[in-house]
């Protein structure tokens, strides 16, 4: 290999790199959409939250915010405000990442943990189910250390080009739009809105009622057979809670109403989920609330009150169970 | 860790930066302890079978070697070789069997139970059994630098850092290729000094190679995988389904290839290729000697020529020469070698029967070629056929494409029944319009016209390229005379289409890595 090879080969390099980067930098900007987790990790790391909600899908349409905040009394005082941080697919090891996050900006006051116990028993998928947050986690050493212990076996294609989970066919006729909330700082939440549900300012997502005969079909729910998700998840839990009390910060688990159709089906499941996390709780220390067993009484379960069979609620009653939650966790 | 993960990148950027910026004499203590490291990503567990193979392979070669010397110092020294040599066969013997032994046992035993319960109804239930990352291909250069040592091919190595450092070299341990002693460990062992071009090449290769496999082969692999899983409602496209699995075949394992050699580079070090043009074969021996190359000729050198020269095929032939006559019984011993060979690659393919079917199927083609040998060249004769004429070479190449195509119906279905099924209605139904009824993966239907359009375009990427290389070319080499703006768009161009172009969430790890 001549000496001018290897010139022309820094040169060709070195342009690569740097034009790969900016142009990496650029798509980002327009193609990855402004999700609504972009509004909730905003809404957490610019203003003070003293009620923060970590969890599941269900958490997120089960449990408004403002009507649990001014129920619960914390050094005293009644927590001011809160915001609604679950979201489908927030396993405990992200729960945790955005707690530290959260711990550097605007440490809140109380965690509500809502457990969803299928999130224990299977493994997070790679790629976008990271990207979700760690996306949007501004430049901080949380985000370095959610990056080297949850992303780094992801593929390139998640790490270094995150619109690649999403459908360019939807994402290129938004371009102008998309770049101009991103630039301008725009959290607006209008565009959020749409035939199921609505999602509010406090990241509590309302779901529109629906009619049994429209629900979507249901799986079941298995949970034994998945030790080793569950040592996983569980660890994740522990460090969350260990963090929490390391940075002063009241946590408390709870899990949500399911329709009883839901219970009904897979019992023994069930059962045994219930028992593996009141012995955990127990040992941890931490006040838990399991709406299908110790306060089942506490909010019904009948079928109208839900939008499908794996429990998340309608907004109305999802707006009265969170009344009911406030005062129970007073 | 995943070659495509970004751990990967990272890793490699960081074993890149310690082996050029330390002093040089430290370049194969870097790769040596980045191969560790590498290993033990994968677990503790691995590393003792690793250890294992590496112990057994030194303290064997080290003694057959140092009863060579002693022979070689002898007054009588043929005699004393003799001697020499059958001391070595069976210390030879002892080291083969353990390193095959511990690669059977973990391999295979799960396979045997499984026989023996569907002849027997024995329930024998399974063993929970570790298959190591690369044990196949470490077994393999084991046991090859062995034989190199026994028959004296190959100098045997006194120091274990630098035996083991070949046996662990991390970018081939996901998928080979498999790697000769002589050919590999002085480049190991040598001082190298940091040459741009070469971070240029391997930085190409490895872009390719992304390509191929995270574009091609995971688009081939959401069509094929549809229409496999669905024959009757598919029939129609079922002749694209195993053309779809050639696809994502050679598209996951040349990338892969592609992956490792550019790393390797990188750093360097140029490795054995894999993959020579297959789909140019005019026939499934050339196949064979351009598919999984070093495999090829692993066997060729290892057990077709040994079992070839062995005393008791030279008896089997004598008895096959008198049976019947001269030119037929000579060639029935190289047959009978090859369905021994190709047995074992089917063997090696995998503890299934659909593997060890496939690999006497490709056997078995072989055999007979070499037996009919005589015979084509009387029928292309009396036919007036040219065989140096381009549409007789065409014919050939399509003839091998077929052959292979046919033998990977076995290859992607669970059963017997269900390969002969879509061979029925690869040549009974046609109707491409199925294709789309089938969803590009998360993005729907809607996606597919433009799922369908990547991999035809990439397909006619891959076929000039490959159509270039057969007429001689080195790509790597030639993009680097290139202008510098052109090589920079296509080195982004590149990056790009691997980013964006594959199918969502698809990531399938490498096919050849279970092996």
């Amino acid at each position: 290999m001549h000496s001018s090879d290897g010139k022309k080969a820094a040169k060709v390099l070195i342009l690569f790199l740097i034009a790969a980067a900016l142009l990496l930098v650029l798509l980002d900007l327009m193609l990855y959409p402004c999700t609504f987790m972009r509004n909730d990790i905003h809404a957490v790391t610019s203003e003070q939250q003293d009620l923060v909600i970590l969890g599941t899908s269900n958490g997120k349409m089960d449990l408004d915010p403002d009507r649990i905040a001014g129920s619960v009394v914390r050094d005293g005082e009644p927590l001011r405000s809160g915001h609604n941080l679950c979201v489908g697919g927030e396993y405990p090891v992200d729960a945790y990442y955005i707690t530290k996050l959260m711990a550097a900006e605007n440490k809140p006051k109380l965690i509500v943990f809502e457990v969803d116990p299928g999130y224990f028993a299977t493994e997070k998928e790679p790629g976008n189910n990271y990207l979700l947050f760690h996306h949007e986690f501004p430049l901080s050493l949380a985000k370095l250390q959610y990056f080297a212990d949850a992303m780094r076996n992801c593929d390139i294609r998640s790490a270094l080009f995150a619109p690649y989970e999403y459908s360019l066919l939807y994402e290129i006729p938004r371009v102008k739009e998309t770049l101009t909330r991103k630039l301008t700082g725009d959290y607006d939440i209008s565009y959020f809105k749409g035939k199921a549900q609505e999602y509010h300012e406090n990241g509590f997502i309302e779901r529109y009622p629906v009619e049994e005969e429209n629900f979507a079909s249901y799986d079941g729910f298995t949970f034994e057979g998945n030790e080793e998700n569950l040592r996983r998840n569980t660890a994740y839990l522990s460090k969350l809670i260990a963090y929490c009390r390391a940075q002063d910060i009241d946590i408390l688990a709870a899990v949500m109403p399911l329709p009883d159709v839901t219970l009904d089906r897979d019992p023994e499941q069930f059962a045994l989920a219930w028992e593996y996390f009141d012995a955990f709780f127990a040992e941890e220390g931490v006040d838990f609330y399991n709406f299908n067993t110790d306060y089942y009484n506490a909010y019904p379960h009948s079928t109208d009150l839900f939008a499908d069979y794996d429990g998340h609620m309608n907004g109305d009653s999802a707006r009265a169970f969170s009344q009911v939650f406030g005062h129970i966790i007073r | 860790m995943s070659l495509v993960s970004i751990m990967f990148s990272v890793f490699v950027t960081v074993a890149l930066l310690l082996y050029y910026l330390l002093p040089r004499k430290a370049q194969s203590a870097v790769l040596f302890g980045m191969s560790v490291l590498f290993y033990l990503s994968y677990g503790i567990q691995p590393v003792l079978f690793l250890v294992f193979a590496v112990g057994v392979t030194y303290t064997a070669a080290v003694r057959m070697g140092a009863l060579y010397e002693a022979a070689g110092n002898e007054e009588d020294r043929r005699a004393a070789m003799a001697s020499a040599k059958k001391s070595s066969r069976r210390i030879l013997i002892i080291a083969m069997l353990l390193n095959f032994g511990m690669l059977a046992f973990l391999k295979y035993t799960n396979f045997f139970i499984d026989n023996i319960n569907g002849v027997l109804s024995a329930g024998l239930p399974h063993l929970k059994l570790l298959l190591p990352l690369g044990i196949s291909y470490y077994t393999f250069q084991s046991v090859g630098y062995l034989l190199d040592v026994y028959w004296q091919r190959s100098r045997c190595e006194n120091n274990l850092f630098r035996l083991a450092l070949f046996l662990v070299f991390f970018p081939y341990m996901v998928q080979g290729p498999i790697s000769r002693y002589g050919q590999l460990a002085g480049q190991l062992y040598e001082n190298h000094d940091f040459d741009w071009a070469n971070i240029h090449r391997g930085l190409l290769r490895i872009l390719w190679g992304l390509f191929k496999m995270m574009v091609l082969a995971e688009w081939a692999s959401v069509y094929r995988e549809a229409i496999f899983a669905d024959p009757d409602g598919l029939a129609g496209i079922a002749l694209f389904g195993v053309l779809l699995y050639t696809v994502e075949l050679y598209g996951n394992f040349s990338g892969g290839i592609d992956i490792v050699l550019g790393v390797a580079s990188m750093f360097s070090i140029r490795m054995e290729e894999n993959f020579r043009q297959p789909f140019f074969s005019v026939s499934i021996t050339d196949f064979w000697q351009r598919w999984h190359i070093t495999q090829g000729s692993w066997m060729r050198d290892y057990v077709f020529y040994p079992l070839t020269l062995s005393g008791f095929m030279k008896k089997f032939g004598k008895k096959t020469k008198k049976a019947f006559g001269k030119k037929v019984g000579r060639t029935i011993p190289v047959c009978l070698a090859n369905l021994i060979v190709f047995f074992l690659v089917g063997v090696w393919h995998g503890p299934t029967w659909g593997n060890i079917g496939w690999g006497i199927y490709n056997g078995v083609i072989i055999a007979f070629s070499v037996l009919m040998e005589n015979r084509y060249k009387i029928w292309k004769k009396a036919l007036h056929i040219n065989d140096k004429s381009k549409g007789w070479h065409l014919f050939m190449i399509l003839r091998t494409f077929a052959l292979i195509n046919i033998s990977w119906y076995f290859d992607c279905v669970t059963s017997l029944s269900k390969a002969l099924k879509m061979m029925r209605y690869s040549v009974t139904a046609f109707d491409p319009s199925l294709f789309l009824t089938i969803p590009a993966g998360k993005l729907g239907t809607d996606f597919t016209p433009y799922a369908l359009g990547i991999l035809l375009g990439g397909c006619l990427i891959l076929f000039c390229v490959s159509l270039w290389k057969e007429r001689g070319a080195d790509p790597e080499a030639d993009v680097l005379k290139a202008p510098v703006a052109l090589q920079v768009l296509l080195f982004l161009l590149l990056l790009l289409a691997v980013l964006a172009l594959g199918p969502q969430s698809a990531g399938r790890g490498f096919i050849y890595a279970q092996f």
